[in-house]
């Protein structure tokens, strides 16, 4: 598994959001992709998917070239996407939401309905509860487990602690960690930076579409220019 | 005063206006639910199924040919419909809610000069299927029989309606599609092909209730607006999007007409829209409509 985008630029309508972004993520590595609010964090994150495509530039897939492909075709590659805030079916039951996302077992990832119960119990307990009556912590939850049903090789966590309670948040951490200890690779857009670091072997500064500084996590915790521009 | 055997043929018949109903406006509120289009060529597509069943099992052909014509009607309406959703309808999705509704629009217009120049303006009939006509007793009065087969029908569809919605990938999918298409998309689900799926369903269904209904009503032109507005103020009352909210829309609809004919036979068609009046100032979505946002 490895995701490359070269010089990628993407554009709401007439304006130009990203301007030129390049970055990689390697097999089994969680990359950091962080900035202030507005910088094209979520932005960057839906050119990946085709959600919203981008003009020009380029983004490989494990060799192969995903730019113009449709979103449901990117998906069954092998990304799966997990958007930020309450992005979920509320009115199908907490099951069909996670049925909905299954894929196929691929090979190294072979997540089925019991291991995401697993890993998630509540999610059994609610199985045949509406989704949109989840609490905040329990739809971060569902969010995860239903990625995770897609059998992805590669996942996007778009402000994964937004809006959490602090618990929740030492919660995901632990989840996450589980996952890249699986060997599950991970693009994670955070404006959290030190939730982000904590886990990140390598980071990406975002600043007004470009990328700012690119450096290993370490680096980035020390640096003072990067902690004043996160302001952490 | 009316006498009582009176009152349950009244019943029975407004029921069976109802199944009619159902069946068409639940195809309406399904394409609604799953995509936000309000299809103007629904009425068109029931015509259709109509003209084509008259057009194989017709006249002195009529007979067993009936059934011929009822799946040639429901196949033939069914691509009618994948082809205005993957033509038409496809090129409209990102653009304002008037240009769709005009779209359909003119879709109306196309398709009644077009089955103008294939059938004719005559009117036409189609004879009961044999096994399904003749009278049953109910309650010494006399009720066509194959009344009680619409009846059924609209159930038997309701049945499969809500089989599919809440058992199946399938409505799942549909019923997701409009809560957030981007989301479904992202969940390696083929946005595009559930969508033709629901229209050509819908037309599915607006062609089953044309066919069905065929016996007992002269086919002519003119059918096509005729029931596109009586399917939309049921599926105005039901809530739009909600296909239990067209079922119970449909038997208001038909139980309204039905007791207006016994109450004031040359108003009957006025207590239509006296029941939508009525449900909307109560609840302005709808019965089971959901208030926009
Ligand atoms: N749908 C949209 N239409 C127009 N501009 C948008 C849209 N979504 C985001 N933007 C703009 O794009 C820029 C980047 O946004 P985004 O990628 O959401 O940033 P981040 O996720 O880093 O907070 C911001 O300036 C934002 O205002
Ligand atoms: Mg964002």
């Amino acid at each position: 598994m490895t995701l490359e985008l070269h010089e990628v630029h993407a554009y709401y309508g007439q304006s130009h959001i990203l301007h030129g972004i390049s970055l990689t993520v390697g097999p089994g590595e969680v990359v950091a992709l962080l900035g202030r609010n507005g910088a094209g964090k979520t932005t960057t994150l839906r050119a990946i998917m085709g959600l919203t495509p981008a003009r020009s530039g380029r983004i490989m897939f494990d060799g192969q070239d995903i730019t113009h492909k449709p979103t449901h075709v990117i998906a069954r590659l092998g990304i799966s996407y997990v958007p930020s805030g309450r992005r979920l079916f509320g009115q199908l039951t907490v099951l069909q939401n996670l049925q909905l996302w299954q894929q196929p077992p691929r090979d190294g990832s072979r997540w089925n309905l019991e291991r995401v119960y697993e890993v998630f119990p509540r999610l059994a307990e609610f199985a045949r509860r509406r989704a949109g009556s989840l609490s905040g912590g329990e739809q971060q939850m569902l969010k995860i487990g239903r990625a995770l049903l897609a059998n992805p090789k590669l996942l996007l966590l778009d402000e994964p602690t937004e809006g959490l309670a602090p618990t929740v948040v030492g919660q995901l951490s632990q989840w996450l960690k589980l996952l890249k200890d699986a060997g599950l690779s991970m693009l994670l857009a955070e404006q959290n930076a030190l939730f982000a670091l904590k886990l990140a072997d390598r980071g990406y500064v975002l600043e007004k579409g470009q990328i700012r500084y690119a450096a290993s996590a370490e680096e980035l915790r020390q640096s003072p220019e990067v902690r004043a521009y996160l302001g952490v | 005063m009316v006498a009582w055997p009176d009152a349950v043929i009244q019943l029975l018949s407004g029921l069976t206006a109802a199944s009619t109903l159902f069946i068409v406006a639940s195809g309406l509120t399904l394409v609604f639910g799953a995509m936000r289009v309000i299809n103007m060529a629904h009425g068109s597509f029931y015509m259709y199924a109509a003209f084509i069943l008259a057009t194989v099992a017709g006249g002195a052909a009529g007979g067993a040919r009936f059934w011929v014509g009822l799946g040639a009607a429901v196949v033939v309406v069914a691509v009618l419909g994948g082809l205005v959703e993957v033509g038409v309808l496809r090129r409209t999705y990102d653009k304002e809610h008037l240009t769709q509704l005009l779209a359909t629009f003119a879709l109306v217009y196309i398709f009644a000069d077009l089955a103008l120049q294939v059938w004719g303006g005559t009117y036409r009939s189609v004879s009961v299927p044999p096994g399904l006509d003749g009278q049953a007793e109910v309650l010494g009065r006399a009720f066509p029989v194959y009344n009680f087969f619409l009846i059924g029908l609209g159930i038997a569809v309701g049945a499969g309606l809500w089989f599919i919605l809440q058992r199946t990938t399938l409505g799942w999918q549909v019923r997701a599609l409009v809560e957030d298409p981007e989301l479904l998309a992202a969940a390696g689900v083929n946005v595009r092909r559930v969508g033709t799926i629901a229209f050509i369903i819908g037309a599915l269904l607006a062609a089953v209730a044309g066919a069905a209904r065929a016996p007992g009503i002269t086919i002519a032109p003119g059918m096509d607006t005729e029931i596109l507005v009586d399917a939309f103020i049921v599926a105005v009352i039901g809530g739009l999007g909600s296909v239990t909210g067209a079922a119970l829309g449909a038997i208001i609809i038909g139980l309204f007409q039905a007791v207006g004919v016994l109450l004031a036979a040359e108003w009957s068609s006025a207590f239509t829209y006296l029941a939508m009046i009525l449900v909307l100032i109560v609840r302005p979505s709808g019965l089971l409509g959901i208030p926009e946002r």
